[in-house]
């Protein structure tokens, strides 16, 4: 009860500022005496995740979240909204009040395929969000079966022209990271391969370990346990450097393939009408969590980079990945 | 006022056909509940939920579901809030917001 | 792996440290469980970060326990409240509920321990035996899971009550709500209306909270009248003799069920108990009990819920795929805390893996303990009026709906849902093959879709393989025995009455 009578009064004094400063939304006349407050002891921020309990983003908040708690000294709870291949919890961070408050996960490339594909009605764009930063990185790999024929990329992309449409991919859903990358990839290359659809990216790893598909392609930390326990063999890494958890792996490069670095970056981000200060605050808290070393070994344990991205850095990445992205993807998820 | 104009039609309506009145209070109260949880925030919304389906079904005093309602409001928002750190939806009207529900 | 492995793990987990945190866990689950809405993955991802600071063995036997202590919650409300907590305590309502209504809440509840003990006890004496052949699962690719979910719809015939037309009717209906939202193999929206709430289709969870619970709740209240206080009476709290005698055996077989469906990718849960529960049925000796109160009616569904618990972690444990969102979160909580999930488990921390398994059979035990006596303080729910009852349910299922994905339009559903449900029970109508079809038409659809994408459009794929035939020939069998033959009874009878007066006809 102590609780609730300090938030109410919290919310009460919040208000009365608000009042007398006489703004609601365009909250620049006060920013310097706000930031200053922000975030008010005892208050809630909401780190939305657009995905399911347990996902690997909700695993990944839930390591992160305790930990700049702490810092800003206000209660960082996790909510999971779920739906509409994550567009029901961006359109929510999009909408949100722009007091800091609430914050989520804009993956980056992953929210490029929710607002660049009209038929997901997604009710934001770029201009929609305030990046905060970004914590870790996931690289994307190329795996198939250990008894597998292809031993290398050049002997599996050479088995994919000499048979178009031929050779089966599996993705974890259809217009997904998986999806997107594949067909990025048979763009930049002039490959065709068949993919087939899963329902997770479990499934699609199940699907490598029983030979029903041939090859798949997806983040690395997706394949880590059948990739350590020898069940699945990693091809190559869609990179310019190795990555740290499969250090022996040949990168895209290496191979002799010119293709864009694919990596996802888990970032997060506020609605764009966020005071700078309050950006600057929440950035600060996740910079130093992410550098905390108990976060970075969790991380670590869940086959994810721990890697710190600045907002600004973040912003550029992701202005950036729009501009190769969108014009095809459009194009490539119609045809597909 | 619109709220003592609802409340004459309720009556109306439960002194009526009784029976299926109750069904439809439940359902139109849930149904209110549910598109006015955005706006409202869930402490006023379950809080006149559960009034409305106390009152009006199961026939309780007055003042007796309005005391069980806020009661129940505000224990399940503390069980939700504090102790299983999950958020509800609090309300988008300013006002409303202000007095932190 | 062998049996002397568990026994050491099983020495593991008796230390009072671990067995604390199995208790902890088992209560917190358990509480949380009995939240409408809280499934066991929603449980474990709460409650994670209660775990932050054990060592990894004990944050793990402490999330299984949450998981089994989660799903035993959903068994109470679903007994007590006809409100399945989750879509695997569907079969539980059936003849929990009836029992809950007759006064005998408390022995339905303790049978649903007992049988899910055994089941959990099985499961795990099936993990050591057969986890060295998990991988043989896999073999139940796409084409093989689309026979297995047409086969799925012969159980339609076991929950169709009187009248098998309405029984399609309702299956229909299920399937219809299931081709909602943006098809995943190529990309269609179907009835979506633009909202990305229905991309995904309509939730599972909210429909069946809806068409069981709510629509329970509108029945009552339309019957009224609500202002007496019609306390229900509470007979005996533990099962009589003639209740355990009855359940054991379908403790057994539904055990056995469970363990083998929960080995298959995507263990369907709800599916699988509902299986059983059409097993028992056909079976029993007391069928026309079933669906008013019949005890085997708890156990089988039950044990075989339990069994496919702890089944469907063997993929998790010898390939590292997590089979269901259960599973996938918690190879989630093994990862973070530094364990890889799969045969390497085995192999570089043996000790653990074996006291997390013996930690399946204990969580069950701790469990069984636990509700024997707690039965009796769910049971005082049922003895509060039922106008402050109704409305703490119908708060209760608000909030839990919400919380499903932290959004209103599941409340609509649910909304919706039940005012179906309470439709189809005043036009007599049964519930269960509406959401049998909701549960199986994706999974249908789905693997379809993946069989010929897979194939390149050859029909061809669905007839390879001796699994495929196998399923084929139990498919035809089941169509043979469960709808011709009493189609052509039907009609023999028919030609025996005497033919309809036209009189009767005219009205």
């Amino acid at each position: 009860m102590k609780k609730l009578t300090a938030l109410t009064t919290t919310a009460l004094t919040a208000a009365v500022a608000l009042a007398l400063t006489g703004c609601g939304g365009q909250a620049n006349s006060s920013t310097s005496s706000k930031a200053a407050e922000f975030p008010k002891a005892g208050s809630t921020i909401e780190w939305i995740v657009p995905s399911a309990a347990g996902a690997g983003n909700d695993i990944l908040a839930r390591i992160v979240a305790p930990v700049m708690q702490e810092d800003l000294g206000a209660n960082v709870k996790v909510v999971n909204k779920e739906g509409g291949s994550q567009v029901v919890g961006l359109n929510y961070v999009a909408n949100a009040k722009a007091d800091g408050l609430t914050f989520g996960n804009t993956n980056i490339p992953s929210i490029l395929g929710r607002y660049l594909d009209p038929s997901k009605k997604a009710a934001f764009d770029r201009s929609s969000f305030t990046p905060i930063g970004a914590f870790a990185t996931n690289s994307v790999v190329i795996g198939v079966n250990k008894d597998s024929k292809y031993k290398s990329i050049k002997e599996l992309f050479d088995a994919v022209k000499a048979e178009p449409g031929k050779i089966t991919v599996g993705t974890d859903s259809r217009a997904g990271d998986d999806h997107i990358n594949l067909r990025l990839l048979e763009n930049q290359l002039g490959l065709d391969f068949n993919i087939v659809h899963y329902n997770s990216g479990a499934d699609k790893v199940a699907a490598i370990v029983s030979g029903e598909t041939d090859f798949a392609l997806g983040g690395v930390s997706s394949f880590f346990g059948q990739y350590k326990s020898g069940d699945i063999k990693l091809l190559t890494v869609i990179e310019d450097n190795p990555s740290p958890f499969a250090p022996e792996v040949p990168t895209m490069k290496s191979a002799g393939y010119d293709v864009e670095p694919m990596a996802s970056n888990f970032a997060l981000s506020v609605p764009s009408k966020t005071p700078k200060e309050v950006v600057a605050r929440l950035e600060a808290a996740l910079k130093k969590a992410t550098e905390t070393p108990a976060v970075q070994e969790k991380l670590k344990g869940a086959a994810t980079a721990p890697a710190w991205k600045s907002s600004s850095d973040v912003a550029k990445l992701w202005e950036e990945r729009e501009k190769t992205i969108k014009p095809v993807i459009d194009e490539l998820l119609q045809q597909k | 006022m619109t709220l003592s104009h609802e409340h004459a039609i309720l009556c109306k309506i439960a002194s009526e056909a009784p029976a299926e009145a109750r069904v439809g209070i439940i359902v139109g109260s849930i149904l209110l509940a549910a598109l006015l949880l955005p706006f409202l925030g869930y402490t006023v919304v379950m809080t006149l939920q559960l009034g409305t389906i106390l009152y009006f079904v199961s026939k309780r005093k007055l003042w007796i579901s309005v005391a069980v309602a806020i009661g129940a409001a505000l224990a399940s928002r503390l069980v939700f809030e504090v102790w299983l750190g999950t958020a509800l939806p609090t309300a988008s009207i300013e006002f409303l917001a202000g007095l932190g529900l | 792996m062998g049996f002397d492995q568990l026994l050491g793990g099983l020495a593991t987990v008796f230390t009072p440290e671990h067995l604390l945190f199995a208790l902890l866990g088992c209560v917190l689950g358990m509480l949380v469980g009995v939240l409408p809405g809280f499934g066991p993955a929603a449980a474990v991802s709460l409650l994670i970060p209660v775990t932050f600071g054990l060592d990894a063995t004990s944050a793990i036997i402490m999330l299984a326990a949450i998981l089994y202590g989660a799903a035993y919650g959903g068994t109470t409300t679903a007994v007590l409240l006809r409100i399945p907590g989750e879509a695997s305590s569907i079969a539980t309502t059936l003849d929990g509920y009836q029992m809950a209504k007759k006064g005998r809440g408390g022995p339905a509840l303790v049978i649903a321990a007992l049988a899910s003990f055994v089941g959990g006890l099985i499961g795990v004496i099936g993990f050591v035996v057969v986890a060295p052949f998990s991988r043989l699962a896999l073999e139940f690719g796409a084409p093989e899971l689309f026979l297995v979910s047409l086969l799925g719809f012969a159980l339609i015939t076991s929950f169709a009550g009187s009248n098998p037309a309405k029984a399609l009717l309702s299956a229909a209906a299920g399937l219809a709500i299931a081709t909602v939202g943006v098809d995943s193999g190529v990309g269609i929206a179907r009835f979506t209306f633009d909202m990305p709430e229905l991309f995904d289709g309509v939730g599972l969870v909210a429909v069946v909270m809806g068409v069981f619970g709510l629509s329970e709740v509108l029945g009552q209240a339309q019957k009224g009248p609500l202002g007496v206080p019609s306390p229900l009476k509470v007979a005996r709290l533990l099962p009589t003799r003639t209740d355990l005698q009855r359940s054991a055996l379908p403790s057994l077989r539904g055990s056995v069920i469970g363990f083998f469906m929960g080995l298959l990718p995507g263990s369907p849960g709800a599916a699988t108990s509902l299986a059983s529960y059409a097993a028992e049925k056909k079976l029993s000796r007391r069928r026309s009990e079933f669906g008013r109160g019949a005890v085997e009616g708890i156990a089988g569904p039950e044990a075989a819920n339990n069994a496919l618990a702890v089944s469907s972690m063997i993929p998790l444990f010898t390939l590292g795929i997590p089979t269901s969102a259960t599973v996938a979160i918690m190879a989630g909580a093994f990862t973070m805390n530094g364990l890889i999930p799969g045969p390497l488990l085995f192999r570089d921390n043996p000790d653990v893996a074996w006291a997390i398994i013996a930690s399946l059979i204990v969580g069950n035990l701790i469990l069984l303990i636990l509700n024997v006596p707690l039965a009796r303080v769910w049971i005082a729910v049922l003895k509060v009026p039922f106008h402050y009852l109704m409305a703490a349910i119908l708060a209760f299922m608000f909030l839990g709906t919400y919380s499903i994905n932290g959004s209103p339009f599941d409340i609509l559903i649910m909304l919706g849902a039940g005012v179906l449900g309470y439709i189809f029970q005043l036009v007599k109508v049964p519930l269960t093959p509406l959401v049998l079809g909701l549960i199986l038409g994706p999974m249908l659809e789905e693997n379809f879709q993946r069989s010929l994408a897979l194939s390149l459009g050859d029909y061809g794929v669905f007839l390879e393989g001796p699994i495929s035939l196998t399923l084929i020939g139990v498919i035809v069998v089941a169509i043979l025995f469960g709808a011709v033959r009493p189609l052509i009874a039907s009609m023999l009878k028919k030609k025996s009455h005497t033919p309809v007066a036209p009189k009767e006809l005219a009205k």
